[in-house]
């Protein structure tokens, strides 16, 4: 499963924010989300979300090799091996190699609720 | 541990300097619920009496409520609030977007500034840092400029709430500007921040809100979005926002139309709502965590003017902006809702001061001379403009309508009065009242003046009958009652409204964020009744001065009970000041109120608010109860039928 973004729908609600750090870390706080909103205002007044594609940049970056393929075919950071020197956080074009408080980077793993919440399609599940 | 709150008081002495925060007491949370209710406690307990509203003692308050920041239906709203320079007395206005929930997240319910900054500042809150900046650099900016000035200077991950250049000169209909467009409009709360000489609060927040129940909370929300998306009414909602209420507005004869002088635009179809998307809309707009986006930001490109971007316009500005001022065309209607945003002016005000202005051109009580050689024509843009800033930057005759409505129609005098359209000088909201007489009394008794959200009551005027006046008024009271639960726990009303969402499923929302035992509904509306007769009390304990029974200042204009609608649907409607009376009669009596319109000692002991009580004993001003206190309304419920 990927994410497939209509950012013409997206209305800036950061519905997906919130359910995203709800489900991966239990908290109310938008700003522990794997993904992020650009808002381009006054002008041209645009919103776009921005989520992981699952480019590769993150893993070809890593001096360790701490970034590999999970059971589920998603790539994800081995907190064991991280040496949490930022470099996938740097390199991501999206900018969603998160990272709280300089600690190990997390990324999105397709868990889907980003979409499942998202009312206008903006967010939707791509096979 | 104080599940659902931010947990901290932020107060700010902007004179001084001095900055203490403080833990929230959870005894006090419980019983004001947040917002519009801690604003309403807070002016009443702290600001002198004798205190006006640009006076270093006028506190400007501000505090998004329980819900702000949740995953809960329309969890956006914030309230600010402080002593009105329009009535002298409580002020308050609720704005969506994300500054509610961003304080929230920086850990405050209440933000309470005093004082008189020395020169032109801005307060930067960052978590728990707080300072107090120099803005020389952003003072004489319109509003979205100045959010966007200072995202590019501090980082686009602040919240910004700004004023505008009418803030600045304390034009009493002066707003306050967050998220490129969204207002907390009303009470020239804009005018007070500008006396503090505060241009713009920033907030960023990085903390996470302790939840009670979270799973519980996710899968409820989670539930209740699936099934409001299926509603029939969401589609239009999302498509159109509040801006498809003019046709329907028209339709039902309470459209304000060229200064509420009738309530039917002949060519309203220009103004509606499918207008507005069709020509104008950029994108859709949500406040925090709602997924019914009525907003619609609009790009405008009218010749020899600048082109712009706005948030709107949406149904309130349309109409006082729109018909009220003759315009009818939604391009020159958008480019007003910018100006006025720029300005810093509340759009509802404005269009209705510019309306009463353009009236008493027509009649000539207003000369080209006092209008620097210009006119005030029906629909003219340029008119519109010149005179809104003659308003904005007290010019001439600016002053005496950057004053207010009241004080303008005094200083023009000739029978102004009769047509400033306005109930204790607040300028009335976008519906008309004499084919609404419940809608009528809601103005007539609102707290802060002629505003529709302190209870819409126009489909009840539908249910019951459109000329009916006996009977309405237990209901007005209880929508009265409900409004200030949702500005007090923060969070939307149209998903109750709109997409039946039951305040019930509220209350479980509370719960799950809190943990409260045995928190109810009853328990809610006795909160939020408790807020009503507080502030009643409040705004006779300050303009009694001018007389002693409350009655006296539920009056509106006398449009309202002398003339009779001339076109529409509402055509012949008309009430009168007997039917006035009988209404204010049974809603004292429904509030268990004396027949002066004062709280009475029974219904304010029964609420807990004995030191209103003695204050309102000490100066004469308690109502006295002909009968025995009324059983209650907090039991019973009527829920308007939606748009």
């Amino acid at each position: 499963m990927r994410l497939k973004v209509n950012p013409d729908n997206c209305s800036g609600c950061r519905l997906c924010l919130q359910i995203c750090a709800m489900e991966q870390f239990n908290e109310v706080n938008p700003r522990k989300a794997r993904l992020r909103l650009e808002a381009a205002f006054p002008e041209p007044g645009k919103y776009c979300p921005r989520v992981c594609t699952e480019c590769g940049s993150c893993r070809e970056i890593c001096p360790v090799d701490a970034i590999e393929e999970n059971q589920k075919g998603v790539l994800s950071v081995r907190e064991d091996s991280c040496i949490e020197c930022g470099a996938c956080v740097e390199i991501c074009p999206e900018g969603v190699m998160m990272r709280w408080e300089d600690g190990i980077p997390f990324k999105c793993d397709f868990c889907g609720q980003c979409a499942e919440v998202c009312n206008t399609s903006a967010l939707t599940r791509q096979s | 541990m104080l599940y659902g709150f931010g947990g901290s008081v932020l107060r700010v002495n902007v004179g001084t300097g001095d900055i203490d925060i403080r833990a929230l007491d959870p005894a006090f949370a419980r019983r004001w619920l947040g917002g519009r209710g801690f604003i309403s406690k807070i002016l009443y307990d702290e600001v002198p009496r004798s205190t006006s509203a640009f006076d270093p003692d006028n506190l400007l308050v501000i505090s998004p409520g329980v819900l702000a920041g949740h995953f809960a239906p329309g969890g956006s709203k914030c309230c600010f609030g402080a002593i009105s320079p329009i009535t002298n007395g409580l002020g308050d206005s609720t704005v969506g977007g994300h500054f509610g929930p961003e304080l929230k997240f920086a850990g405050y319910d209440l933000v309470i500034l005093r004082g008189i900054s020395p020169g032109p500042s801005y307060l930067v809150i960052d978590d728990d840092k707080i300072e107090i900046r120099d803005a020389a650099r952003y003072w004489g900016r319109g509003s979205m400029e100045t959010e966007k000035m200072l995202k590019d200077d501090l980082g686009c991950d602040f919240e910004i709430a700004t004023i505008g250049p009418a803030g600045e000169n304390l034009v009493t209909s002066a707003c306050i500007t967050h998220d490129y467009g969204r207002q907390a409009g009303r009470c020239g709360i804009g005018a007070v921040m500008g006396s503090k000489k505060i241009k713009a609060i920033a907030v960023r927040g990085t903390r996470s809100l302790a939840v009670y129940d979270l799973q519980k909370t996710k899968e409820v929300n989670l539930a209740i979005i699936k099934r409001t998306s299926r509603h029939p009414n969401m589609d239009p909602w999302q498509k159109y926002g509040t801006a498809m209420f003019v046709g329907w507005s028209n339709n039902n004869g309470v459209y304000p139309t060229r200064n509420f002088q009738t309530t039917y635009l002949e060519n309203h179809e220009k103004l509606d709502g499918a207008e507005l998307v069709e020509k104008l809309l950029v994108s859709h707009k949500a406040c925090f965590g709602c997924w019914m986006n009525c907003g619609k930001y609009s790009k405008v490109a009218l010749p020899d003017r600048p082109t712009v971007y706005v948030e709107g316009p949406e149904y309130e500005t349309n109409a006082l902006c729109g018909g009220n001022c003759g315009f009818e065309r939604i391009d020159e209607v958008a480019y007003i809702n910018w100006l006025c945003d720029h300005l810093g002016i509340d759009s509802m005000s404005g269009g209705g001061l510019v309306a009463f202005a353009m009236e008493c051109f027509e009649k000539g009580l207003i000369t080209r001379e006092q209008l620097e050689g210009r006119q005030l024509r029906w629909g003219n843009l340029d008119d519109f403009e010149h005179f809104l800033k003659m308003i904005a930057e007290r010019r001439g005759i600016g002053e005496w309508f950057a004053q207010g409505l009241a004080p303008a129609a005094k200083k023009i005098s000739g029978g102004s009065e009769k047509f400033a359209v306005q109930v204790k000088g607040m300028g009335m909201s976008g519906y008309d009242g004499r084919y609404a007489p419940a809608m009528l009394l809601g103005y007539m008794t609102s707290d802060i003046g002629a505003h529709h959200n302190r209870a819409w009551t126009i489909t009840l005027d539908d249910d019951i009958g459109r000329q009916v006046i006996s009977g309405k008024a237990k209901l007005v009271v209880y929508l009265q009652h409900i409004r200030p639960f949702f500005d007090s726990v923060s969070s939307c009303r149209l998903f109750w409204g709109e997409v039946d969402v039951t305040p019930e499923e509220y209350i479980a929302a509370i719960i799950m964020a809190t943990g409260w035992n045995e928190f109810t509904l009853a328990e809610a509306m006795t909160a939020s009744e408790r807020v009503w007769n507080l502030n009643r009390a409040h705004f006779l304990e300050r303009n009694c001065h001018l007389g002693k029974s409350g009655r006296a200042f539920d009056y509106p204009n006398s449009r309202f009970y002398e003339e009779a609608v001339p076109s529409g649907p509402g055509k012949g409607a008309r009430l009168t000041l007997p039917q006035l009376d009988l209404m204010l009669d049974e809603y004292y009596a429904a509030r268990g109120w004396g027949v002066n319109g004062n709280p009475s000692r029974e219904v304010l002991l029964e609420l807990g608010l004995e030191d209103a009580a003695g204050n309102l004993e000490e100066a004469g001003l308690l109502g006295r109860l002909s009968t025995e206190l009324p059983p209650s309304t907090r039991g019973e419920r009527y829920k308007p039928k939606a748009f």
